[in-house]
């Protein structure tokens, strides 16, 4: 497996008015192509700041981020799934395309089999308030996946929804994921959607995050989706192991 | 339809009636007991008119063919303000949006210039400008201006910090992000501002006829209390209530409109 992603001591200081806040700290772990990476922390601890630094919305103070040779860019999913009121899914698909001034011919037929592949093309003419919860998000995925990024940068992508819709839309986005063999990086406060999404799961400590530790989730062989992993008896044991070291006091 | 229904429906509508009802039995009331008072020598129609003195007043008018002179001058001046400033209101926050610095920098002259009553600066734009339409423009376009910045400004500051980072994800600079985000987003507060513009816009077109004009419902209030014609004075004031509720509809409707089409009700 090829390294895509490789950082190294990652540290962030923020300078606010009133005092200086160490964000993140001493960061370094490498993501290999098409893994799915998942990160986990108790809130407030610098998760999302790690997305912004990796999708280089904001400069880190110390360390390096290094995108390997042919990787060139992420997508960025967050929380709420913020597709446009004013704009239909078409127009909000293409946004990206919009802006980065990239309306190809080759990058219009893409989203259109994306489009087409995942059901939504029949609805590019609908506003937002005409689809599910679950069309939304997928919209998001395929805005996201539009530009053909390596990295994909998910934040919290699924806490806006409710339980039941939100099992079945991991589901859904992670096979849509794997079709592409995409690259993932994601956040969450979710310690069971993190086990049963992630190839690899990264605990961090409250802030200054550090990494806590880190496990390999293995449930054999057998090609699973998240909501089967669930069953397993191994899912459990990852939940209680991280649960451990997240430790949570209330 | 279940019984129960039924009657649940029939309860609302004779609500909604008896409303009415009510409604307008208040408007011809009060027009009822100011004629009857005024015949009768309750009061004396030299000082407060009379609805009938009113209605023949209007017609009046109408025959020497000034009516819709008169109401199309003002309510051209009003319309004039009320958009212009607007649009120049929206204008200036987005400037003020894109540099915040400018924002800082500003923001003590935009406090004197909000607690200042606009309509003392209507004689130096008269003296500048010259009496006439284009200063009385100028008077009601100001008054709406300040409001519509800083509510407009309001909005722009408070667009959702995450459908921001979303176009920054993309890449997008500040005028995409102003493009696509901050202005679309903001659409229901511009045309809100719109909506508050029209009244004061009426404050500025009249009091900006009472100091200097030669046409308009501002004037005719004017001229008729300086000459005791206070069927003039009246029959003006009936006019302009008609006229600016009509005016205010309009642009509800506008509002509803732009609204509606940009899926933001």
């Amino acid at each position: 497996m090829n390294k895509i992603l490789e950082i190294k001591d990652l540290g962030l200081i923020y300078q606010t008015k009133d005092k200086e806040l160490e964000a993140i700290k001493n960061i370094s772990f490498s993501v290999n192509s098409g893994e799915f990476i998942g990160i986990v922390g108790p809130s407030g601890c610098g998760k999302s700041t790690l997305l912004s630094l990796i999708a280089g919305l904001i400069k880190p103070s110390k360390g390096e981020i290094i995108l390997s040779e042919g990787a060139h860019s992420t997508g960025y999913m967050l929380q709420k799934d913020y597709l446009f009121p004013w704009r239909t899914i078409w127009e909000y698909v293409i946004l990206c395309l919009e802006i980065k001034k990239a309306k190809t011919k080759e990058n219009i037929e893409k989203v259109v089999r994306l489009l087409k592949t995942y059901g939504l093309y029949e609805f590019r003419n609908a506003y937002p308030d005409e689809l599910s919860g679950g069309m939304r998000q997928r919209s998001a995925l395929i805005r996201t996946l539009a530009t053909d990024p390596d990295i994909l940068l998910l934040d919290e992508a699924f806490s806006a929804l409710d339980y039941q819709t939100r099992l079945a839309v991991a589901d859904d986005i992670y096979s849509i994921i794997k079709n592409e063999n995409k690259t993932v990086l994601m956040v969450t406060h979710d310690i069971s959607e993190c086990v049963s999404l992630a190839d690899r799961v990264i605990v961090l400590s409250t802030r200054p995050a550090v990494i806590k530790s880190e496990y390999k989730i293995d449930f054999g062989n057998e090609v699973l989706t998240p909501l089967q992993k669930r069953d397993r008896p191994e899912f459990s044991q990852y939940f209680n192991k991280i649960w451990g070291d997240i430790d949570i006091h209330v | 339809m279940s019984e129960e229904r039924k009657i649940y429906l029939k309860k609302i509508k004779r609500e909604k009636n008896l409303a009415t009802f009510f409604k307008i039995f208040i408007l011809i009331g009060f027009f009822a007991i100011w004629e009857v008072a005024a015949i009768t020598g309750i009061i004396d129609p030299f000082i407060t008119s009379q609805p009938s003195r009113i209605v023949t007043t209007i017609i009046n008018l109408y025959k020497q063919n000034s009516l819709w002179q008169h109401i199309l001058i003002t309510a051209y001046e009003t319309c004039m303000g009320f958009i212009l400033g607007t649009i120049l209101g929206t204008l200036i926050a987005s400037l003020l949006w894109c540099f915040p610095f400018l924002c800082k920098v500003l923001e003590p002259y935009m406090v004197v210039l909000n607690s200042l009553p606009k309509i003392a600066l209507g004689p130096i734009f008269i003296v500048w400008i010259g009496s006439g339409p284009s200063a009385i423009i100028v008077i009601t376009l100001t008054i709406s201006l300040i409001v519509c910045i800083m509510d407009v400004l309001g909005g722009f500051i408070a667009t959702d910090k995450d459908q921001i980072k979303l176009i920054q994800t993309f890449g997008g600079n500040k005028l995409q992000t102003f493009t696509k985000v901050v202005l679309p987003s903001n659409l229901p507060v511009i045309v809100n501002a719109l909506k508050i513009s029209v009244g004061m816009s009426w404050v500025g077109s009249i009091v900006g006829e009472f100091l200097v004009s030669k046409e308009g419902l501002g004037y005719l209030i004017v001229y008729g209390s300086q000459v005791f014609k206070l069927d003039l004075v009246m029959a003006s004031v009936l006019i302009l209530c008609i006229i600016a509720t009509v005016m205010y509809y309009a642009v509800l409707q506008f509002e509803k409109l732009v609204l509606k089409s940009r899926r933001m009700n």
